[in-house]
């Protein structure tokens, strides 16, 4: 039985704070409906459908925990956009897998994904990011941006931006990158009296703070903070 | 008459016309034990290797076909005719004078002998299952070189051949592999000895003729260290309206210090399967580089396959794909990266046109040790009108942290803004198309021989006709 939560235009931006008792269900943005969803809990399904015009802000986070989440965003209605966000921490022997889908279907949409994560210890991620495009969306734009920090030997990453159009007047287009602080960061950083202890966490609550932006909700934030700060993101 | 002279008479026909294949009247249709003996009796081939092709075709029995990519459904193997030797042929010649008149006609016409004279060091032509001319300039030949028909070197060097056979892409990779193992014939072996650099090029082409044909010839290359050569194959078959199946495999060794290229132009016609599989072993310090352009062909499903064996070697991929009307063309590149500082770049580039659909599916793994590996990929897709698709599946594997990886993507149509321009300048609409599309996939056919890029051009010329209207 999958529950479905309608909300319609109510003139401003709502927040809307998933049922955490419920395994799968839909939110149905009505025409002009502007709304922020703060995440899926670990097991959950989502299926979001957007009418004309509506706008959707989806912020994914999860920081030291391990995390298995499926997340559909359809474009349905003309001009309707999507700005998802996937932020997450992997420590210890964390599993943290997703799989995100942005879905093209009516005229000039716009989607985007940002993907930030930080993968520590021997934590493993799993990162299926979709971009897809149905025959009549028209004017569509869909990107999808990536960027992995790994901090030890032992983490391990999967990654699959996947593309698929099926319609060509369209703009589509991902970049991921994988990589591990850069040295000359450190070196900055340590010539400036901060030594790598207290460096590398203060970089990725940087790499991944930037990603979060602003927010209402401090309690991510302060999550975050905690896992970065007290958890011992180094080694 | 000029070198490229051909290529102003190439089209369709070309390529999708026929040779008489009287031969093949009696020819055994499917697949069994008693064909691969047979296969392997006529070829004389040492008991090891009858041995290996009935392993073979065990594994080919036992495995499924994959669950992703192309719908091989249509695929009817027990349809297909296996091995066929052409009528008049024993062996291959060493001058084309000595070749069966049709069948030289048909490589002239595809520009072979001309290109031999001018550009190359060494020519290998086969034609259905076996090869009709094999020549490799003395030159080379003095310095240790060998560029032998794959059944010959077979005969002449069967330790060397016995090394390295299959086991670089091993009977047991796959289904196709696995097939490929039992009744594989001709192709082409190539060995260049250690600090010999090959400075022309060697080529080899692959024609198949009769109707319901499969293909399976084999490409065995050994690059000793510090050597270096350039080899390029080209592929076609006719159209008839019944499936062909090209199950091929190229297994290149690059050793330490050595720089090898791979160019192939596949430009089969639609009513094939290309279900190759090319792989390629980097030592330390080597460079292997993939040139690759993907036409023609109804289905296809060919992933280069780059492993970076040793510490400091490089892999750079490069390849187009056309998927035109009825076609999918399923295309990409795997590098794992298994020691430190390696480094790879991917540059693939899909066009689709009138329905066809063009995927871009690609590996990039980099294993526990491969520390300070870099790697960079690019997939860009032209789509040209609205009944075409692309999808782009990349994946990465990531199992080390010290590591820089990027990868890009980029899916869209033909800029109205450029067609624009173009056509303000007096270009109709077809020559703009053409000059944009040529454009975009220029720095892969840029890495080709003159010779080859300017075919290259005519045949992506020849799938654009037809684009307005």
């Amino acid at each position: 039985m999958v529950k479905i939560i309608k909300i319609k235009d109510l003139g401003k931006d709502f927040i809307l704070k998933l049922p955490t008792d419920v395994p799968e269900f839909r939110v149905e943005l009505g025409v002009g409906a502007v709304v922020t969803i703060l995440g899926v809990k670990s097991g959950q399904k989502v299926d979001c459908v957007l009418e004309e015009r509506a706008k959707l802000t989806f912020l994914q986070c999860y920081f030291g925990e391990d995390f298995e989440g499926d997340v559909s965003i359809k474009l349905k209605g003309r001009e309707s956009v999507v700005f998802s966000k996937i932020i997450f921490l992997g420590k210890d022997i964390n599993y943290q897998s997703i799989k995100f889908k942005h879905q093209h279907f009516g005229v000039e949409t716009k989607s985007k994904l940002v993907i930030r994560g930080v993968l520590l210890d021997k934590a493993q991620g799993f990162i299926n990011g979709t971009i897809r495009m149905e025959p009549k969306c028209l004017g569509a734009d869909g990107r999808l941006e990536e960027k992995i920090l790994l901090l030890s030997p032992t983490a391990r990453i999967e990654a699959e931006p996947n593309l698929e159009i099926r319609c060509h007047e369209v703009m589509a287009s991902h970049a991921a990158s994988v990589e591990r602080i850069d040295e000359e960061k450190l070196f900055y950083l340590a010539s400036r009296g901060i030594a790598g202890e207290v460096a590398i966490p203060l970089i990725v609550e940087g790499f991944l703070g930037e990603a979060l932006g602003d927010l209402v909700d401090q309690s991510l934030k302060k999550r975050m903070n905690e896992i970065v700060f007290k958890g011992g993101v180094v080694n | 008459m000029g070198a490229l002279d051909y290529i102003k008479n190439l089209d369709r026909t070309v390529f999708d016309s026929h040779n008489d294949y009287g031969y093949i009247a009696k020819a055994e249709k499917g697949l069994s034990k008693s064909l691969v003996r047979r296969i392997s009796k006529e070829k004389k081939e040492p008991i090891w290797m009858l041995e290996h092709r009935l392993k073979a075709l065990g594994i080919f029995y036992q495995k499924e076909l994959p669950t992703w990519g192309v719908d091989l459904g249509g695929i009817n193997f027990e349809e297909i005719i296996y091995y066929v030797s052409p009528k008049g042929m024993k062996g291959y010649a060493t001058k084309w004078e000595e070749v069966p008149k049709e069948i030289k006609q048909t490589f002239e016409r595809l520009g072979i002998p001309e290109a031999e004279r001018k550009f190359l060091a060494g020519t290998g032509a086969q034609y259905d299952s076996l090869n009709a001319y094999h020549k490799l300039k003395e030159q080379w030949e003095g310095k240790g070189v060998i560029f032998e028909d794959m059944d010959m070197a077979l005969k002449k060097y069967p330790e060397l051949v016995k090394k390295y056979f299959m086991k670089c892409v091993p009977s047991s990779d796959h289904k196709f592999a696995a097939l490929h193992g039992a009744v594989w014939s001709g192709g082409t072996f190539l060995y260049i000895p250690k600090g010999v650099n090959v400075t022309q090029p060697l080529q080899a082409y692959f024609r198949m003729n009769a109707k319901s044909m499969g293909q399976f010839e084999h490409t065995l290359i050994i690059v000793e260290e510090g050597a270096k050569g350039h080899y390029i194959e080209g592929c076609s078959a006719p159209k008839y309206g019944s499936t062909s199946l090209h199950a091929g495999c190229v297994e290149i060794f690059v050793g330490s210090n050595a720089h090898f290229r791979y160019s192939s132009v596949e430009n089969w016609s639609q009513d094939t399967y290309n279900l190759n599989t090319k792989r390629a072993i980097v030592d330390t310090l080597a460079t292997m580089e993939w040139v690759g352009g993907n036409l023609g062909s109804g289905h296809t499903m060919l992933y280069p396959c780059s492993i970076l064996k040793g510490r400091g070697a490089r892999a750079d991929h490069l390849g187009v794909a056309f998927a035109n009307r009825g076609q999918i063309q399923d295309t990409g590149a795997k590098v794992i990266h298994v020691a430190p500082d390696t480094s790879s770049t991917v540059l693939a580039k899909g066009i689709s046109k009138g329905g066809g659909v063009s995927v871009y599916r690609g590996l990039l793994q980099i294993n526990k040790g491969a520390v300070r590996a870099k790697a960079n990929i690019r997939c860009d897709a032209l789509i040209l009108d609205q009944e075409s698709r692309n999808d782009t599946f990349p994946k990465m594997k990531i199992y080390e942290s010290d590591v820089a990886i990027a990868h890009e993507a980029r899916v869209g149509k033909i800029s109205e803004e450029q067609l624009f321009y173009l056509r303000s300048r007096g270009l109709s609409e077809n020559e703009a198309l053409g000059m944009i599309v040529n454009g975009f996939i220029e720095p892969i056919v840029k890495a080709l021989p003159l010779e080859y890029a300017v075919e290259m051009n005519r045949l992506i010329e020849m799938e654009m006709e037809g684009v307005i209207g």
